[in-house]
């Protein structure tokens, strides 16, 4: 049995860069003049809004948002829940969700639930990765990094364990053998 | 006469924990305060820390990692207390606990701030401002508490179906505006319903749960089941069948039946096997489903797309092939 290895590097670090100015750009067009808070989504997205927020030529509110997720060791009553909320009221303004990844859309479908209720003024999600064959619940997202095959990748914010999140790259995670 | 379960939000010193006394003590009724669930968690060798973790007046903004069981822990003591007594709750969420139950009434007492802060500083003293903060601090955190595990605002009118104002109506009115609102809800003697109510795992809005519920064909069925009610979706287990065949009589011989059909998504959901055979015969039946009813929104998880759901969440594949794959993230699961 050995460990897990990195595989195929996809999106390299220049990569990431460049895609993340385009989105930039995009976001700062369709933004311009309004109240833009950025909602990052921990632990992943952290990496990604930073750049992301210098990226931007408009002003805009940097908050983070933190859900449980389910596992193995999930309680039958558990239900999913706010880990750590967002520091910023959002009423009134234009809330963009952002994530690392987004495959089965459930737990951003949870996110966007309970964002709603406090009447943004526009809600929206900006993803650095869609998986989207993966996807169960699906949800419009307005700006979207690259997709990616269902396949297990880390990298710029994604890990395995807590390992591999700090690679400036984004790569495949071969499973152990 | 049973009455079944009130619950009682309350505005800081808005007198709702006398108001609850009262209420409880007029109509016979177990009061569900701090001091009742102090009792019960230490007969279950838990301590007061947990309870502060699992109060709406946390210690701290920092939610607890481990609270959550905790809650899960008060959920389970509160909806295990509905199903002996008629109770009166105050605090704790049990408004969003018991929202779907029919047998219930959901109360918020509030208050005038000038009303509140001069109950505030009968007891401390503190100046004006500093009384504003205080109340203005602990319903802070009674609504960040709410939110946090609940995911819901605290102050939603809609949330409760009466909120009496106690220093107008003083406690006298206010309790017997309650007694009233009970009856005329009819929700007393109830007790068998809400322990069915209970059983079906409708408590907090959930869907049928993933034991106890319907007998599934396959035990991922049920992990996937345990998924949806984590993210709290609503789902109903193999509901329709769709008819993809018919002799000369008109009667079907054959149809597909979707394991999993998500009411609020309007989206069916479908899990292979991992036998080859099958998945051939269910991929023809399939596309005679999408032809016959393309209108219908179907979801079919195929081998790999299925094997890498079960192990994004960590779940039991019985007889899986192949290498394992690393589990998803922890904290991200979308």
């Amino acid at each position: 049995m050995t460990s897990e290895t990195l595989g195929e590097v996809l999106f390299s670090a220049d990569r990431i860069a460049s895609r993340i100015r385009e989105l930039g750009e995009a976001i700062s067009r369709d933004y311009a003049g309004r109240d833009l808070v950025l909602a990052g989504v921990l632990r992943g997205a952290a990496f990604f809004l930073v750049d992301l927020a210098r990226a931007l030529t408009i002003p805009a509110a940097v908050d983070f948002i933190a859900i449980s997720s389910y596992g193995p060791s999930s309680k039958a009553s558990g239900v999913v829940r706010i880990v750590k909320d967002l520091e910023e009221e959002i009423a009134g303004r234009d809330l963009l969700v952002v994530e690392d990844i987004v495959d089965t859309g459930l737990t951003l479908g949870y996110l966007l639930r309970i964002l709603r209720e406090r009447e943004p003024a526009s809600l929206k999600v900006c993803t650095l990765l869609d998986r989207s064959v993966r996807r169960i619940v699906d949800h419009p997202i307005a700006y979207r990094g690259f997709e990616v095959p269902d396949r297990f990748v880390v990298g710029y914010g994604l890990d395995y364990q807590q390992r591999y999140r700090s690679l400036p790259f984004i790569a495949l995670l071969n499973p152990a053998g | 006469m049973s009455l079944g379960i009130i619950t009682i939000a309350r505005q800081a010193e808005s007198q709702g924990e006398a108001l609850a006394e009262r209420v409880a003590a007029d109509l016979g009724y177990a009061l569900v305060d701090r001091a009742h669930l102090e009792r019960l968690i230490q007969s279950h060798g838990l301590t007061g820390r947990e309870l502060d973790e699992s109060d709406e007046e946390p210690g701290g903004p920092e939610a607890h990692p481990g609270d959550q069981v905790h809650v899960d822990y008060l959920q389970e003591a509160l909806l295990d207390l509905a199903v002996k007594k008629d109770l009166v709750v105050l605090g704790r969420g049990a408004q969003i606990l018991f929202r779907d139950c029919l047998w219930s009434l959901h109360v918020r007492v509030v208050a005038s701030s000038a009303t509140r802060r001069a109950m505030l500083q009968a007891r401390q003293h503190v100046s004006d401002g500093e009384a504003d903060a205080l109340l203005a601090e602990t319903d802070r955190q009674r609504a960040e508490w709410i939110r946090q595990h609940y995911g819901a605002d605290w102050a939603d009118p809609i949330q409760y179906d009466l909120t009496v104002r106690t220093d107008r109506l003083g406690i006298e009115e206010a309790a017997a505006l309650i007694r009233l609102a009970a009856e005329q809800r009819r929700i007393g003697g109830h007790l068998a319903e809400i322990e069915a109510w209970i059983e079906s795992g409708r408590a907090e809005g959930l869907p049928e749960p993933a034991t106890g519920g319907p007998a599934f064909v396959h035990p991922s069925e049920a992990e996937l089941a345990k998924v949806l009610n984590f993210y709290r979706i609503r789902w109903q287990y193999e509901p329709t069948s769709f008819p993809l065949a018919w002799n000369e009589a008109g009667q079907p011989t054959e149809a597909f039946t979707p394991d999993f059909y998500l009411p609020d998504l309007g989206l069916y959901l479908e899990l292979t096997t991992l036998k080859q055979s099958l998945v051939t015969d269910k991929n023809r039946k399939v596309r005679r489903f999408r032809e016959l009813y393309p209108n219908v929104h179907l979801k079919v998880f195929y081998g790999r797309d299925y094997r890498s759901l079960i192990h994004k969440y960590g779940l039991s594949l019985p007889a899986a092939p192949g290498p394992a794959l690393p589990r998803d993230r922890e904290v991200r699961s979308s």
